[in-house]
């Protein structure tokens, strides 16, 4: 039984506020949900006020922005390559990345060099894939899974020979950056713009995107240019999830499971589709670092830990249905 | 006047030529037929007449402008394109794949407008399946499908109608009752209608002129009487047709 796109919104809406009040509310340090309330509206000098708005609200913010901006880039791929199981990560895209970025920072390079060097990984894998399997290929499903696996691999075997050449002292926060580290909670300036900005993008894309649904050729024969609709996507997809990965690292199948767990509860209409994905994909990474924040205490876990483990079946059963349909 | 003309048009495949030297004006108020054998080019003709794919060589023209100095939108306004197969593949409701019709009539970002869904509806009714407005395309019959993409195409409201074997998947009330529908709708105005056909029968009852292209690239284009011929069909399919005349207009018969 599907909802209507509103519906789907609302219930976006309700639970990315559900997810990021608890968010808040955990942590290692135990604050009163009265004391929360209070000090998110009068913040004042004391030390529960400072891990609030120092470190568990840059933190909550990030993990939302960078699920909402892996989850945009999941739904354009998918909607572009009409293949549910295209995903940023999936497909090699976080993992080019994320090679670079991790290369950036042995060769010591400033910071604001990472996010640039992460869009030239992400642009340099995903066009790779696209050239080296062709259009045809990535729309076959089998041949662009394959495709993804091997640029996947390709760059985790890059980034094997990084981490062996780097200091053993800085090896654990590689290693944890690399399943996903919200902690550089200092970063929202550059994802908070990327998002305010590829969002309505993408969403004035939605109706071509509908539309790309009846195939390529039978879109362009009702007026659509797909050609310039392909390099748009391609761009905003690539952006959105170069920018997640130098935040928080290469945080895994989000892009996958939000938008399909929204179109199977209210369908594939990209004017609704769109800006729920977002909604979603930020809550969900929210969830998973709640999680990742919990189960370890007063430790935390690496936050791409859960969403794999979330979205390791969901890419099964999308296979599974996949080989069933055909 | 003429709607859409083509000279010198060649199309070929990745392979080789398959016709060339194709001049072709189809006024308004025509109904065209192109008949053929299986690979002749039927439907690569149509996709270069839709500006899908670019001709080998010549021009095509939609008035005095050139098809390939159009924008696509502005195109597809003046042409629409029955492709051979829609496989809806993806979950979308059949109102929504029908509207989608209207994308080149749309500001670039238009809502779903009440004057759109009157349209969609109206096209689904004439087609007799407005009872499936809300059902989603891609769990529809092969039939079904098929009318659901040409009340698409009824939809998009183009001059010029290109069918790629509109007959596909239909039965035999469906088709004659749909097809001669199409036929009076897009032969009013200054419209015109050019259907790819594999019954030549379906020609016979339907179009007024003919484009016969054969095996060996050979082209032949003119009235419906000048060209149905016994010898023409026969040579042309490279088996025995009768044409014959019965009460309810011709039938050709393969004997």
């Amino acid at each position: 039984m599907k909802v209507s796109g509103a519906i789907a919104a609302l219930l976006c809406v309700l639970l990315a506020l559900l997810a990021l009040f608890s968010a808040l509310l955990v942590g290692a340090v135990n604050i009163p949900l009265s004391d929360t309330v209070r000090l998110l509206l009068h913040p004042d000098e004391s030390l529960h006020a400072r891990i609030l708005w120092d470190l568990r609200l840059p933190r909550v913010a990030l993990a939302f922005l960078v699920g909402a901006l892996l989850a945009l880039a999941g739904v354009l791929m998918q909607a572009l390559l009409q293949n549910p199981l295209a995903d940023p990560y999936v497909l090699g895209t976080s993992g080019g990345a994320a090679f670079a970025v991790l290369a950036a920072m042995l060769l010591g390079l400033p910071l604001f060099a990472l996010p640039l060097l992460a869009i030239v990984g992400a642009a340099v894998s995903t066009l790779l894939l696209f050239v080296v399997v062709g259009l045809r290929g990535v729309q076959a499903k089998q041949t662009l899974v394959l495709g993804g696996i091997v640029l996947t691999t390709a760059w985790a075997a890059g980034i094997t020979y990084l981490l062996t050449t780097a200091q053993q002292s800085d090896l654990p926060g590689m290693l944890f950056w690399l399943i996903g580290d919200l902690s550089a909670g200092g970063r929202l300036l550059l994802p908070s713009l990327a998002l305010l900005v590829l969002l309505p993008l993408a969403w004035l894309s939605a109706r071509p995107l509908n539309l790309l649904l009846l195939g390529d050729r039978y879109a362009q024969s009702l007026g659509l240019n797909v050609a310039r609709l392909r390099w748009h996507v391609v761009f905003l997809a690539i952006i959105a999830t170069a920018l997640a990965v130098a935040a928080a690292g290469p945080i895994g199948f989000v892009g996958l499971v939000a938008p399909h767990l929204l179109r199977l509860l209210s369908g594939s209409d990209h004017r609704w589709l769109i800006p729920n994905t977002a909604l979603l994909g930020g809550t969900l990474v929210v969830g998973a670092d709640i999680l990742a924040r919990v189960l370890h205490a007063p430790g935390e876990l690496p936050v791409g830990i859960f969403t794999a483990l979330l979205g390791v079946p969901v890419f099964l059963w999308l296979l599974r249905r996949q080989a069933q349909l055909q | 006047m003429t709607l859409l003309s083509c000279t010198n048009l060649s199309v070929a495949t990745p392979v080789g030529p398959l016709f060339t030297g194709l001049n072709l004006a189809i006024q308004s108020g025509q109904c065209w037929g192109v008949l053929g054998p299986n690979g002749c080019g039927k439907s690569s003709l149509l996709h270069c007449l839709s500006g899908l794919d670019a001709p080998a060589t010549g021009d095509i023209r939609l008035g005095q402008q050139r098809l390939d100095a159009m924008t696509h939108r502005t195109r597809a306004r003046l042409i629409g394109l029955l492709p051979q197969e829609s496989p809806y593949s993806f979950p979308l409701s059949v109102l929504d794949a029908v509207v989608s019709g209207r994308f080149a009539h749309q500001s670039w970002f238009g809502t779903m407008q009440r004057g759109e869904r009157d349209l969609a509806l109206a096209a689904l009714t004439s087609l007799g399946i407005a009872a499936f407005a809300k059902r989603d395309v891609s769990s529809l019959s092969g039939g079904e499908k098929r009318k659901v993409a040409l009340a698409t195409l009824l939809c998009q409201a183009p001059s010029i109608a290109l069918l790629d074997e509109p007959e596909n998947h239909l039965d035999p009330g469906a088709r004659q009752r749909i097809l001669t529908q199409f036929k009076t709708d897009f032969t009013q105005g200054d419209k015109a209608i050019l259907m790819v056909m594999q019954d030549p029968t379906l020609a016979l009852r339907l179009c007024s002129h003919l484009l016969i292209i054969d095996a060996q690239g050979q082209l032949h284009s003119g009235p419906v009487e000048h060209l149905a011929t016994d010898a023409m069909l026969s040579q042309l399919y490279g088996h025995p047709l009768n044409v014959i005349s019965t009460k309810h207009g011709k039938v050709a018969v393969a004997l």
